[in-house]
C-alpha cells in the first residue's frame, strides 16, 4: 500500500478532471438513447421519446434532470431505468431549478428569480436603495467615453455578468443589460450609476417574472424590431425579437447588430434572420413532435 | 541639469546615495526625524487635527532654528548664523488661544474688533503671527494679537480612544493653579471686545452674541480640567484630584449661562451624564462555529474531518478508481486537493461533513491529455418551451438529481494523479 513515490493511474473520472463532464454526458447518453429517445437536433441536452402513443421530453443540465411526459406511468418507468444506471435522487415535482423558482399557479407557472435578485443586491449593498420603476434613464446618453471618470473593472463585470443571469425569466431587463455590457472593457462613473438604477429597478421588481399560462394554441410568433443608429459611438443599431409560443414567451434577444446605418434594408431584418435560423433550429423538434 | 553643468565645468564629482538606503544619509534623515516628531507633539499638544500638519512643521523648524544647540557650542542656528540672539520674547505657545486684531477687514464701525482664534505659528517672510479664526476657518497673519497662552481652543477629543485621551488630558491637570486664572482673563477678553453692543444688521457670524454660543463649544474643553469629565468611564485622575472637580464648577457659569439663552431644558450632558461609549462593536451573529479547513493538514488535526477524507478514500477504493504505479517519464501527472465542505441541512444545523478529493484539471493540457470536453448545458430557451408545452398539455413535471455524477465514469484517456496526500497517512 506504501508506496510513497508512485503516482495514481486513474481508471474512473474524478471531479476537477477536464474530461469528466465529458464523460458523464456520454455514459448518460448512451443509457438515454437505450431506452429509446433521440437526441434532439436543436439541443443536445433535450431527448425525446416520441411514438404513436406516448410523447416524452428529458432535460439534461449537467447533473440535474428535468422529466416530463404525456404518460406518467410511462415516466415514472424511465426514471426507474435511470435509477437502476445512476445514482438518482427523485426530487418530485419541479420546484427549482438553475436558481429558477417554479411556483404552480392556478392557471400555470411562474417562474421566478427573485432569491437570485436577493442574492445580487445582498451582494451590492443595494437592499436599502430608493426604488425606480424604469430601468434606464431617458435623459442620460450611454456612451464609450463620456468625461467621467473610470471605475473599478471587477466589480461592474461581476455585477452585469449576474445581471446577466437573470434573463432567464426577465426580458424586461434584457436590452439594459445588453447595452450595459457593451461598456464591460471600460466602465465610467455613469456607467455604473446606471448599473445602479437598474439594480433599483430589479429591488422594485424583485417578484417579477415569466407566467406559463395553459393555453391550447400552439401558434408559434415572433415580433422584432431594431433601433436606427441607436448607439451613440458608431452609429450601430441594436436589434431585438422576442418569441410567443401561444400566448406563452419562450425566447427573447437584444443585440448590437453592428450594422451602420448605411444599410438600410438589412436594419430591420438582419434580427429575422437571426430568428429565422434559430426557429429552423427548432423546427425539427417541433416536427418530431408532431406540432408543424 | 545646471547644476550636473557647474560641476562639470569645475570638475567635480557628484556622489550620490544609493535608492532606497537611507542608512547612507544619516544627517538628512536624523534632522528630518526632529522636525517630525516636534511637529507631531505641538500637533497633539493642541488638540489640532492632523490635516495643519504644514503649520506644525513649519513652527518645529521655526523652533529649532532658535534653540541653543550643544553641537554650536550652546549657540542656536539663528546665532551662528546671523550673529545675533534670536527674539525669545516673540515665541507664543503653539495652537493657544489668541485674539488678533481684526479691524482693519472690518465692514462695518461697530464690529468687534478681535474674534478668537487657533495660534498656527509664525510667518516666513513676514514679522507676524498666523491665526485662524475658530469660526470662519480664515488666517490672519497680523502682528496685533493678543495672546492666552494657558488656553487651547480646540478641545480635545474624548471619543478617539480611551487610553489615548486619558494619557493626554493627565498633561494639564498635573498644573492646575495655572490654569485657574485664564478662564477669568479669558471671560473679560471677549466681553471687553465686544462691548461695543450689536446691530441687528450684522451678519451673524460676526455678531459678538451668535460667535459667543459656539464658544462653550471649546470652553468646556478650553477649561483644561472640564475634558476629563467628558470621559465616559471615570478616570482616577478625576477622583484623586479634588481639586479637577471643583475648579469647573465656577468658570462652568458662563456657558451654562451662554447656553440657557437658547433653551432652558437641563440635559444630561449638563449634568455630566454620559452613555458610556461602545468602543468593541460585538457581531450579532456569532462566528459559525466549524470552520471549514483550506488544507488537509488542519483537516487531518479534527477527527471529523479525518473520518470524512477516510470515507471518501474508501469509496475511491471501492470503485478501483486508480491503480499506483511508478511515475511515468512522459507526462507530468496531474495534481489533486481536498476539498472540504459542512453540509447544512435547511435549519442551519450541520448535516455532514464531506471531504472531497478533486483533481487539478488546470494542469491538463489541450490535445496532450485530453482531446475533447463537453458540459451537458441546456439552452434557456429549450427549458421555457418544454415548460410550456408541458404546461399547456397539462403534464406533470418532475426533477431528478445524480448524485456523483462525475465519478466512477470510465476514463478513456490515459491520465496520471500525484497521490492524495492523506493517502500515505492513512
Amino acid at each position: 500500500m506504501l508506496k510513497p513515490n508512485h503516482v495514481c493511474r486513474l481508471h474512473k473520472t474524478i471531479y476537477g478532471l477536464k474530461q469528466a463532464p465529458r464523460e458523464w454526458y456520454s455514459a448518460l447518453k448512451e443509457k438515454i438513447l437505450a431506452l429509446g429517445f433521440t437526441n434532439s437536433k436543436a439541443d443536445s441536452s433535450l431527448f425525446i421519446y416520441n411514438t404513436a402513443f406516448v410523447l416524452c421530453f428529458l432535460l439534461v443540465y449537467v447533473d440535474d434532470l428535468i422529466i416530463t411526459g404525456s404518460d406518467t406511468v410511462f415516466v415514472s418507468s424511465i426514471v426507474d431505468h435511470l435509477g437502476v444506471a445512476f445514482s438518482l435522487k427523485d426530487m418530485g415535482p419541479l420546484h427549482f431549478f438553475l436558481g429558477m423558482e417554479v411556483i404552480p399557479t392556478t392557471d400555470g407557472l411562474f417562474l421566478s428569480q427573485h432569491k437570485y435578485i436577493h442574492d445580487i443586491l445582498c451582494k451590492t449593498n443595494m437592499l436599502g436603495a430608493k426604488e425606480v420603476s424604469t430601468t434606464l434613464s431617458t435623459t442620460t446618453t450611454l456612451q464609450l467615453i463620456d468625461g467621467t471618470s473610470s471605475v473599478d473593472i471587477t466589480e461592474f463585470r461581476s455585477v452585469l455578468s449576474g445581471l446577466q443571469y437573470l434573463s432567464l425569466t426577465r426580458p424586461d431587463i434584457l436590452f439594459a443589460v445588453n447595452k450595459l455590457s457593451q461598456f464591460m472593457h471600460k466602465p465610467t462613473t455613469t456607467h455604473w450609476t446606471a448599473v445602479k438604477r437598474l439594480l433599483r429597478y430589479l429591488k422594485h421588481t424583485i417578484y417579477h417574472g415569466i407566467h406559463i399560462q395553459k393555453s391550447c394554441r400552439f401558434n408559434l410568433m415572433t415580433y422584432t424590431n431594431a433601433d436606427w443608429a441607436g448607439n451613440y459611438d458608431d452609429r450601430s443599431s441594436t436589434s431585438a425579437y422576442i418569441c410567443f409560443l401561444g400566448s406563452n414567451q419562450i425566447s427573447w434577444i437584444s443585440k448590437n447588430s453592428g450594422l451602420l446605418p448605411d444599410h438600410p434594408p438589412k436594419r430591420n431584418i438582419e434580427p429575422l434572420q437571426m430568428q429565422l435560423l434559430k426557429l429552423s433550429g427548432y423546427c425539427p423538434y417541433f416536427r418530431n413532435s408532431a406540432y408543424l | 541639469m545646471a547644476l550636473k553643468n557647474y560641476f562639470y565645468i569645475h570638475g567635480i564629482n557628484h556622489y550620490t546615495t544609493v535608492p532606497h538606503t537611507p542608512q547612507q544619509n544619516g544627517v538628512a534623515e536624523r534632522r528630518h526625524r526632529h522636525i517630525v516628531e516636534t511637529g507631531l507633539a505641538l500637533l497633539k499638544d493642541a488638540n489640532l487635527p492632523l490635516s495643519y500638519w504644514p503649520y506644525a512643521f513649519q513652527t518645529s523648524v521655526y523652533l529649532i532654528n532658535r534653540h541653543p544647540t550643544t553641537l554650536l557650542h550652546h549657540k542656536s542656528p539663528f546665532k551662528s548664523l546671523f550673529n545675533q540672539p534670536p527674539n525669545y520674547l516673540k515665541l507664543k505657545k503653539f495652537g493657544c488661544l489668541c485674539f488678533p486684531l481684526t479691524r482693519p477687514y472690518n465692514t462695518h464701525k461697530l464690529q468687534p474688533k478681535a474674534s478668537p482664534c487657533v495660534f498656527l505659528g509664525y510667518s516666513q517672510t513676514q514679522t507676524a503671527y498666523r491665526c485662524m479664526d475658530l469660526q470662519t476657518k480664515r488666517i490672519y497673519l497680523s502682528w496685533h494679537v493678543l495672546f492666552h497662552e494657558t488656553q487651547k481652543p480646540i478641545p480635545s477629543f474624548p471619543a478617539v480612544t480611551l487610553v489615548n485621551s486619558s494619557a493626554l488630558l493627565s498633561l494639564p491637570i498635573v498644573s492646575p493653579p495655572l490654569q485657574q486664572p485664564p478662564p477669568v482673563r479669558m471671560d473679560s477678553a471677549p466681553a471687553s471686545a465686544s462691548s461695543s453692543g450689536t446691530s441687528p444688521n450684522f451678519s451673524s457670524s460676526d455678531s459678538p452674541n451668535s460667535s459667543f454660543p459656539v464658544l462653550p463649544d471649546f470652553q468646556t474643553s478650553s477649561l483644561p480640567p472640564c475634558s476629563p469629565i467628558h470621559l465616559p468611564i471615570p478616570s482616577p485622575l478625576q477622583t484623586s484630584h479634588s481639586q479637577s472637580t471643583s475648579l469647573p464648577t465656577p468658570t462652568a457659569h458662563p456657558s451654562t449661562d451662554n447656553t440657557s439663552h437658547t433653551h432652558s431644558m437641563i440635559t444630561c450632558s449638563m449634568n455630566n451624564i454620559y452613555k458610556p461609549k461602545q468602543l468593541h462593536f460585538v457581531s450579532k451573529h456569532p462566528i459559525p462555529p466549524i470552520i471549514e479547513p483550506t488544507c488537509v493538514s488542519q483537516a487531518l488535526c479534527d477527527p471529523k474531518w479525518r473520518s470524512a477524507m477516510f470515507d471518501e478514500l474508501t469509496a475511491l477504493m471501492r470503485h478501483h478508481t486508480w491503480d499506483l504505479v511508478p511515475p511515468p517519464t512522459h507526462c507530468k501527472p496531474v495534481g489533486c486537493k481536498w476539498v472540504f465542505r459542512v453540509k447544512r441541512k435547511p435549519d442551519g444545523s450541520v448535516d455532514r461533513f464531506k471531504a472531497r478529493l478533486v483533481a487539478k484539471g488546470f494542469h491538463q493540457r489541450p490535445g496532450l491529455d485530453y482531446k475533447e470536453t463537453f458540459s451537458p448545458v441546456v439552452k434557456l430557451a429549450i427549458i421555457r418551451t418544454v415548460l410550456t408545452i408541458s404546461m399547456m398539455k397539462g403534464w406533470s413535471l418532475r426533477q431528478l438529481d445524480v448524485n456523483n455524477a462525475f465519478l466512477h465514469e470510465k476514463l478513456r484517456e490515459m491520465v496520471y494523479m500525484i497521490q492524495p496526500l492523506a493517502l500515505k497517512i492513512c
